[in-house]
C-alpha cells in the first residue's frame, strides 16, 4: 500500500482482500443452491442485500419458512454495526457532494471499511472518492460473481467448508487487524493492545447473552468508550 | 430452478433496504449536520475495536445461555495467520495461509 489515492490504486489495494470475499461468496452460493434458491435469487441477494452475514442468515431462515418480519429484524441486527463503520468513514468525505456520499455509503462493506482505515496510515489521513469508489465497486462485482458462481457450482461441490474457503474472511480480518495496530501511529501501542484484549474478553462474555451480530456492535461501543476514557484521563 | 418466488423477492428487497439504510444514513447525516467533537474522539477507536470484534466472534462458539467454547479449528488456523502477518504484512499471503491451514485441519480432524 502507498499514498496514491487514484482509482487504479483503489483496485490494486483491494485485490488481495477480494480473495476473502470470493471464498465466502462461493460458500454462500453453494449453501444457497442447497437451500433450493435459484441462481437468479442468489445473484439478486448478492446485488441487493449485499451483506455476507445477512445472506447466510436469510438462506437459513428462508429454509425454515421464518416470518418476514423476523428475517428483516435479524438482518437489521446484523447490519446495525454498519452504522458505526459508515460513521467512521463518512467524515473523510464531508467535502464531497451528497451524491458522492450516497454512492460511497451504498457500497461500503466491512472489508472496504477496514481497507480504508489501513489506507489512512499511508496517506496522512486522507481518502478520496476515486480510491474508495473503485475499491467498493471491485468488491461489489467480485462478491456478486462469486455468489453466482457458487450457486451454479452448488450441484458439484456439496461441502465448501472442506476446502477451508470460508476461513479466507477470518484470516483476512486477522491481517487487517494486525496492519491496523502496527500502522496507526495516532494511538499508543499499549492502548491498542488493551482495547484488543478488552474486546476479546467482552466478546466472550457477550456471547453468553447475545447473538454474535449484536455482540460485535455492543462490544465495539464499550471498547471505544473505554478508549475515550483512557485518553481523556491521560490528557487531564 | 430459474424461477423466483415472490416471497424471496420481498425478502431480498426488504433486507436490501435495511442494510442500505444502515450504510448510507451516517454518510447523509454527517454530510448534512457535521460532526460533534465527542463523536470524533469516539470514532478514533472504532477501527481497531470493530476489527478485533470480528476476529473474536469467530474464535468462539456460542451456546445460548451458557459459556461460549473455543472454536478450536478457527483458533488453530489463526496462529499461522498471525505469524504470516508479522513476517510478510501481506493480506494475500495471510488469507492464503489461512485457507490452506483450515483445509488441512478439516482434513485431519
Amino acid at each position: 500500500m502507498n499514498n496514491s489515492l487514484d482509482s487504479k490504486t483503489g483496485l490494486t489495494d483491494t485485490l488481495p482482500t477480494v480473495f476473502g470475499y470470493i471464498g465466502i461468496g462461493l460458500a454462500f452460493g453453494i449453501v444457497s443452491s442447497a437451500a433450493h434458491i435459484s441462481a437468479l435469487g442468489a445473484l439478486l441477494m448478492a446485488l441487493i442485500t449485499y451483506s455476507g452475514a445477512a445472506q447466510f442468515v436469510i438462506v437459513s431462515m428462508f429454509a425454515i419458512h421464518s416470518p418476514y418480519l423476523s428475517i428483516l429484524f435479524s438482518v437489521l441486527m446484523l447490519s446495525a454495526r454498519m452504522l458505526l463503520t459508515s460513521m467512521t468513514v463518512a467524515p473523510y468525505f464531508t467535502k464531497d457532494s451528497m451524491r458522492r456520499n450516497i454512492i460511497l455509503g451504498s457500497l461500503l462493506t466491512d472489508e472496504t471499511f477496514a481497507l480504508s482505515m489501513n489506507k489512512l496510515n499511508y496517506t496522512d489521513h486522507r481518502l478520496s472518492f476515486q480510491w474508495l469508489n473503485a475499491s467498493n465497486i471491485f468488491a461489489y462485482l467480485a462478491w456478486a460473481a462469486a455468489c453466482l458462481a457458487g450457486n451454479l457450482l452448488g450441484g458439484l461441490i456439496s461441502n465448501p467448508e472442506q476446502w477451508g474457503l470460508d476461513y479466507a474472511l477470518v484470516s483476512m480480518f486477522i491481517g487487517l487487524l494486525y496492519l491496523q495496530i502496527i500502522g496507526d501511529r495516532g494511538e499508543k501501542l499499549g492502548l491498542q493492545f488493551t482495547i484488543v484484549g478488552l474486546v476479546f474478553v467482552l466478546t466472550y462474555i457477550g456471547l453468553i447473552f447475545m447473538p454474535s451480530g449484536i455482540v460485535t456492535l455492543v462490544v465495539t461501543v464499550i471498547a471505544c468508550l473505554f478508549g475515550m476514557g483512557v485518553r481523556a484521563h491521560a490528557q487531564s | 430452478m430459474l424461477s423466483l418466488n415472490t416471497y424471496l423477492i420481498a425478502v431480498i428487497i426488504g433486507t436490501g433496504l435495511v442494510s442500505w439504510l444502515c450504510r448510507v444514513l451516517p454518510f447523509v447525516l454527517l454530510k448534512r449536520f457535521g460532526m460533534p467533537r465527542f463523536l470524533t474522539n469516539f470514532l478514533a477507536f472504532v477501527p481497531v475495536a470493530i476489527m478485533a470484534a470480528f476476529v473474536a466472534s469467530n474464535l468462539f462458539v456460542r451456546h445460548a445461555g451458557s459459556l461460549p467454547t473455543l472454536n478450536v479449528p478457527n483458533f488453530l488456523a489463526a496462529i499461522p495467520c498471525v505469524i504470516t502477518a508479522v513476517l510478510t504484512r501481506s493480506l494475500l499471503a495471510i488469507a492464503a495461509v489461512g485457507v490452506v491451514t483450515m483445509a488441512l485441519i478439516r482434513f485431519l480432524m
